[in-house]
């Protein structure tokens, strides 16, 4: 079996009494594309902030690339290849557009000069869709141009793998599918994507494998199509007497 | 060329000329000499606390501290003979090696907390430099051997130094907002998680800013002491020296490269002429007259301008 890209190994982590991920273990191998689903509150964003860093397990082990790094800080990951974007947008406010994007293509991307950064910067600008932005400041964009702006900042600096949180949420249908498009060109180029959603029929055109979380722990993982057919997974979203009628739909 | 480098060539034409020509118009003027080297040290100040509350976004209280770690430093060498440049070098590398630890451990804070933990240090350092009066004279306060000669030569002299390290402040200054790590410290201070995420080592960024701000402070502090000839740490670890070069920063506009040397212009004009008016009340008159100035122009005299003449 070869080395898998990333190796999440029995992970928890607590806040005082509560444990908002508790002993959650996963792989993913190179170039792969994964849906992470759970319901608000379920630890999706904390499981992707113990993995990139900007928060410590208390307990468990997680391997990039076969090295440990567990406990490492956030900028030397990005470094690295592993990047992410966040739930609520993050620009630079008083940079524009090209150079919200060129700061990653020159601190996380390893461009040399600024000039040679900008170009990258207004390469990926370009083919996400939102050239015409360049020369904008983050607060004259909508919010859906906001969001291909975090998406360039990730892509650009060339991850291995991009964990996008809620990368959809705030956006309407046709919005959605544009994005959509956006990550199928990103992925397209080799790299490993986990979405993180709690809409299942986002994910469920999206991503082959699916990671169901809830209440902190590990639910089920999987080809996608099983997994959404896992009776724990539709009570988990549904409740049981919804699941219930769901099963009996499917029958 | 580009802009920046015709600033860059204008500020180093314009400060050189300033240098040299400014000791000889002012010869015989002490009164001036005096007001203009308290300008050019203040402008130190105010560049180099601009590098870490302007370009980085961390308010730090600490420029008084390495001043006086500067003036104590350099009256001490000074005091066993060594020569006054090498003192000044020494002064400044003391301020940078103090900054490495301290940086490192007190920019873990952010916005008040900083601001207060920064303020500390001139406290702590004030306290040692007191206590440890075998070396530093204690509250007595050292005098600094070879200023006793004529003070009109002194008097250039320090005007001559104040000056050019003034002006390769502020050079230090745009050399730094035009790097990598200029470009570095405006994402930290923008979004320093977001910096993080696009792989901003922070950490390290932030304690080279902080570092390369306490080298010219602690110089401006060795020049000063001088060129007083005689200092105590009351007076070198006076709060004050952490206070106006924020004001002045303030004044001309924070982040700017020329910001500080408008602020500590006027600042300066503004401490003259209420000195000169209402001596009585000249602290409470300063203060009403900058917060006044900081209510009509928050963002500093100087983005103020530029932004009403691009509005026009």
């Amino acid at each position: 079996m070869t080395a898998a890209l990333l190796d999440v190994r029995h992970v928890s982590r607590r806040f005082g009494g509560l444990k908002a991920i508790d002993d959650v273990s996963f792989r993913l191998n190179e170039g792969e594309i994964v849906g992470m689903i759970g319901s608000n509150g379920a630890g999706k964003t904390t499981l992707v902030n113990l993995v990139t860093g900007h928060l410590r397990p208390s307990q468990g082990e997680i391997s990039f690339r076969g090295q440990r790094i567990t406990g490492r800080k956030p900028h030397e990951l990005a470094s690295r290849g592993l990047m992410r974007t966040f739930q609520v947008v993050q620009p630079f406010n008083a940079l524009t557009a090209l150079d919200n994007v060129a700061a990653a293509a020159m601190f996380a991307g390893g461009a040399r000069s600024l000039s040679g950064a900008r170009e990258q910067a207004d390469a990926a600008l370009s083919s996400l869709g939102i050239g015409h932005c360049r020369d904008h400041l983050p607060i004259r964009m909508t919010l859906a141009e906001r969001k291909r702006l975090e998406l360039a900042r990730a892509w650009v600096a060339k991850p291995k793998l991009l964990f996008l949180d809620e990368v959809n949420a705030g956006l309407n249908t046709g919005e959605i599918e544009g994005v959509l498009g956006m990550i199928r060109k990103i992925a397209a180029e080799g790299v490993a994507i986990v979405i993180i959603e709690h809409l299942m029929k986002v994910v469920k055109g999206l991503c082959p494998q699916l990671i169901v979380l809830h209440r902190g722990q590990l639910l089920a993982s999987g080809p996608t199509d099983e997994v959404a057919r896992n009776p724990s997974v539709i009570e988990a979203y549904l409740g049981t007497r919804g699941a219930a009628a769901m099963l009996g739909e499917v029958r | 060329m580009t802009s920046r480098g015709r600033l860059a060539i204008a500020i180093a034409v314009i400060g050189g000329l300033a240098c040299a020509g400014l000791p000889l118009i002012l010869a015989g003027e002490p009164y001036l000499m005096r007001l203009v080297t308290m300008f050019s040290l203040l402008l130190v100040l105010a560049a180099s606390w601009n590098i870490v509350g302007g370009f980085t976004g961390y308010p730090s209280f600490a420029t008084g501290a390495f001043f006086g770690l500067g003036a104590y430093v350099a009256a001490i060498l000074q005091a066993k003979g060594v020569d006054w440049r090498l003192a000044l070098v020494a002064a400044g590398l003391a301020g940078g090696i103090l900054a490495a630890p301290v940086g490192y451990g007190v920019l873990r804070l952010r916005g008040h907390y900083f601001a207060v933990a920064s303020l500390m240090l001139g406290t702590i350092l004030k306290e040692l430099t007191t206590g440890w009066s075998d070396l530093t004279g204690g509250g007595m306060g050292l005098t600094i051997a070879g200023a006793g000669g004529d003070p009109e030569v002194l008097a250039s002299f320090a005007l001559r130094v104040s000056l050019a390290l003034a002006v390769l402040t502020v050079l230090l200054g745009a050399a730094i907002k035009w790097s990598r790590l200029g470009f570095g410290l405006d994402c930290i201070r923008m979004n320093e998680t977001a910096a993080a995420g696009i792989g901003v080592d922070a950490q390290r960024l932030k304690t080279y800013a902080f570092i390369l701000s306490s080298i010219p402070s602690a110089v401006a502090g060795a020049v000063y002491a001088g060129w007083i000839g005689y200092i105590d740490p009351t007076d070198v670890y006076d709060v004050m020296w952490s206070v106006k070069p924020i004001v002045a920063v303030l004044l001309g506009g924070v982040g700017t490269i020329l910001g500080p040397v408008v602020g500590a212009a006027i600042f300066v004009a503004l401490e003259e002429i209420v000195w000169r008016n209402v001596l009585s009340f000249s602290a409470g008159g300063l203060g009403v007259l900058i917060v006044l100035l900081l209510l009509v122009l928050p963002a500093g005299v100087l983005p103020s301008l530029v932004s009403r003449k691009t509005r026009s």
